[in-house]
């Protein structure tokens, strides 16, 4: 570790890049968009711009952000002492930051690919403030990173001793995962499959399902043959929905299996090389492709631990595991930057005695309690109410005004019953799927439709505690309780009244005699 | 936390006795917060009444603005109002040793506890009308997210201040640090 001065120090000519690409992100270029609209469309109205004038003009703007970017580098000063890491930043306007060694919430040193050959660092130190006391610092020699990083890890271990006493304090200073304190190191297989199963592909297949209609639909209002020979109103929807399935069906097969190659290729840049080891009172986590990252999890920052197994999970006995650090609102944008830490491609039988290692209750599987049989009641009958309502409106509608064939009148009622019975069998899992327990002061809460979460935190934890009732609920003596963590809401809905007061009162014994203090 | 198991300590607790967040003796807000409630929420329901007639007056007829108007206040305004006043008499706020609770809602009932350690800091708040009433209201902020965790509403500038900073001296504090009120 170099020894850590108080002088001003400037960043190296080499940070510019990442700050200049910075400024080409999505997220910065969905900002400017207020002020490309008037310029693209003068560009596109304007005959005497040309292709030409666009190219000098696009090089212009690559200059601007180049001068930009050298003239952040340059202004840019940071000072690094014992307990404090100091920043002065801003091109026009300046601010100063300085974080305290004992508010500092995570510690994270990445490698972008363009610093590998340099190997030069990026030092992310994120305070308990959010994102205004976020200080990152570009293009730093490895060895001072690492500097830093012990120094901070040193003084919250002698906070830590403080606190806990001694048994806390071990000297620990690892630069690489030592292998008999490596937790987990899927191989690139594993991860393939994580990324294939982990529900990402279901989300993106929503969002090209609504794409592929929406770009499908000029192409069925096309397809003059089939309507033309559909003379009433009922055959031309007929014509329709069998056009629709004929096109919809073979292109989500193929969209499926793109969009589970494309999931699993995401989950290889994010997490090729995934290490987690223990590092004494902490986690380290090291892991990316293109940009490796390396994160520290305090254990004694940790809200919850939360076990994911998706529906195909399920079916392989794979999951994930999420570890919650408290996070802001502000913190919220990008991938990795909102306080939870994701442990990919597990197995049923490494989860829970990783779980274990974050917390040894959390590695415990306490039978759960159900919550009341009243949530079906009450999400059966309103759901399949209203479809049920829709449905014989639109039915009707047909048979009196639609001139519908009694054939196709059956069939539509059939696929109502059927569309009944899938919200009513969607009930019932969601019901089944939901748990709770308590296991001396830890709660786990468990929910799900086809996957399922296991969530399980300490309730010396609680920041508050919400009991609600609605009209529904007073009726049936029943209660939903909400704890808020630091890092979110945990609810439990539909407990029997006297189950969620107790569970309340516990939660806020627990938290006001011996709150945990640390977020 | 420990690791491994060692040292990991796991009493079991009696639940039946501890304190219930049920059965507290709730304050009231002071009487001039129904008034104040009752007063917002209707002239916001007859604000907006009195914009849809002025549109349907204008762009349809004279007569039927006036229809609209006099539907509006019958189904807007008088039960806004009406909302509010059962809000404000329903509101209540209690202070223990230990945490300060607020009930609200009129349909939707919230009972909402926040622990005085987890207290960040305290915020008494007023707007103009409310100062017109005579009432102030109290934000109390935990980490647990951004907005106001629980407000208390209808207290007096006298009481307000009182609460604040009896509050304010557990931001920071240890369990067990205060006498309680």
């Amino acid at each position: 570790m170099t020894a850590l001065e108080s002088a001003w120090r400037t960043l190296s000519p080499w940070a510019a890049l990442p700050a200049a690409l910075g400024m080409l992100r999505p997220q910065a270029l969905v900002q400017a968009l207020p002020g490309l609209v008037p310029i693209v469309a003068l560009v596109a109205n304007v005959e005497a711009i040309g292709l030409r004038e666009v190219g000098v003009g696009l090089l212009g703007l690559l200059a601007l952000l180049a001068v930009y970017a050298v003239a952040w580098q340059r202004r840019f000063r940071y000072r690094i002492d014992e307990r404090s890491i100091t920043v002065q930043r801003g091109v026009l306007q300046r601010s100063e930051v300085e974080l305290g060694w004992e508010r500092v919430r995570n510690v994270d040193v990445r490698q972008p690919f363009y610093f590998r050959p340099l190997d030069r660092v990026a030092l992310i130190v994120e305070g308990s403030g959010g994102a205004e006391e976020e200080v990152a610092i570009q293009a730093v020699d490895r060895e001072l990173a690492e500097g830093v990083r012990e120094s901070i890890a040193s003084h919250q271990r002698v906070a830590t001793v403080v606190d806990d006493g001694p048994s806390a304090a071990t000297a620990a200073a690892v630069d690489h995962a030592p292998a008999q304190a490596v937790l987990h190191q899927p191989s690139t297989g594993e991860i393939l499959l994580h990324g294939a199963i982990n529900g990402r592909a279901f989300a993106l297949l929503l969002a090209g399902i609504g794409a592929l209609f929406s770009a499908g639909q000029p192409l069925l209002q096309e397809t003059d043959v089939l309507v033309d020979v559909a003379e009433t109103v009922t055959e031309q929807v007929i014509a329709l929905g069998v056009a629709a399935l004929v096109l919809a069906v073979p292109a989500l097969l193929v969209l499926s299996v793109v969009l589970v190659v494309v999931s699993a290729l995401i989950a290889l840049v994010r997490f090729h090389g995934f290490t987690l080891w223990r590092d004494d009172d902490r986690f380290r986590l090291r892991h990316g492709l293109l940009e490796s990252r390396e994160r520290t999890l305090r254990t004694s920052k940790l809200q919850a631990v939360t076990v994911v197994e998706t529906a195909v999970g399920r079916l392989l006995g794979r999951c994930h595991v999420l570890a919650h650090q408290a996070s802001s609102a502000e913190e919220g944008v990008g991938e990795g930057n909102d306080g939870t830490a994701e442990v990919p491609a597990l197995t049923a039988g490494t989860v829970q005695p990783l779980v274990a290692r974050f917390d040894p209750a959390y590695g415990r599987r306490p039978p759960l309690a159900a919550i009341e049989g009243a949530f079906l009641r009450f999400w059966v009958t309103r759901l399949a109410g209203v479809l049920v309502a829709v449905g014989a409106a639109g039915l009707g509608a047909l048979a009196v005004w639609g001139d519908a064939s009694t054939a196709l009148l059956i069939t539509l009622a059939v696929l109502l019953v059927v569309a009944v019975a899938a919200v009513a069998w969607a009930v019932h899992r969601r019901w089944r799927h939901w748990g709770w327990t308590t296991d001396g002061d830890v709660a786990h809460v468990a929910s799900g439709l086809l996957g399922r979460r296991w969530e399980s935190f300490r309730l010396n934890r609680v920041q508050q505690v919400t009991l609600r009732r609605t009209p529904f609920q007073r009726r049936h003596g029943l209660a939903t309780l909400a704890v808020s963590l630091a890092d979110g809401d945990r609810q439990v809905p539909f407990l029997h009244e006297a189950d969620a007061r107790a569970l309340a009162n516990l939660a806020l014994f627990v938290a006001e005699a011996r709150p945990h203090r640390e977020l | 936390m420990t690791d491994g198991g060692a040292g990991f300590e796991n009493a079991q607790i009696d639940v039946a006795t501890l304190p219930d967040v049920a059965g507290v003796a709730l304050e009231p807000a002071i009487p001039a917060y129904p008034r104040y409630s009752v007063t917002v929420h209707g002239a916001f329901g007859l604000a907006a009444t009195l914009a849809v007639g002025a549109f349907v007056g204008l762009v349809v007829d004279l007569r039927w603005g006036a229809v609209a108007a006099l539907a509006g206040l019958l189904l807007v305004a008088v039960p806004l109002a009406v909302y509010g006043r059962l809000y404000a008499r329903r509101f209540g706020w209690a202070l223990r040793e230990h945490d300060v609770m607020t009930h609200t809602g009129v349909w939707w009932r919230t009972a909402t506890v926040l622990p005085l350690v987890r207290i960040q800091h305290v915020e008494l708040a007023s707007g103009p009308i409310e100062r017109g009433f005579g009432t102030r209201r109290l934000q109390v902020f935990s980490a647990a997210s951004g907005s106001a965790d629980l407000t208390i509403y209808g207290l007096t500038p006298e009481r307000a201040q009182r609460v604040r900073e009896h509050l304010l001296r557990w931001v920071g504090e240890e369990p067990g640090g205060h006498d309680g009120a």
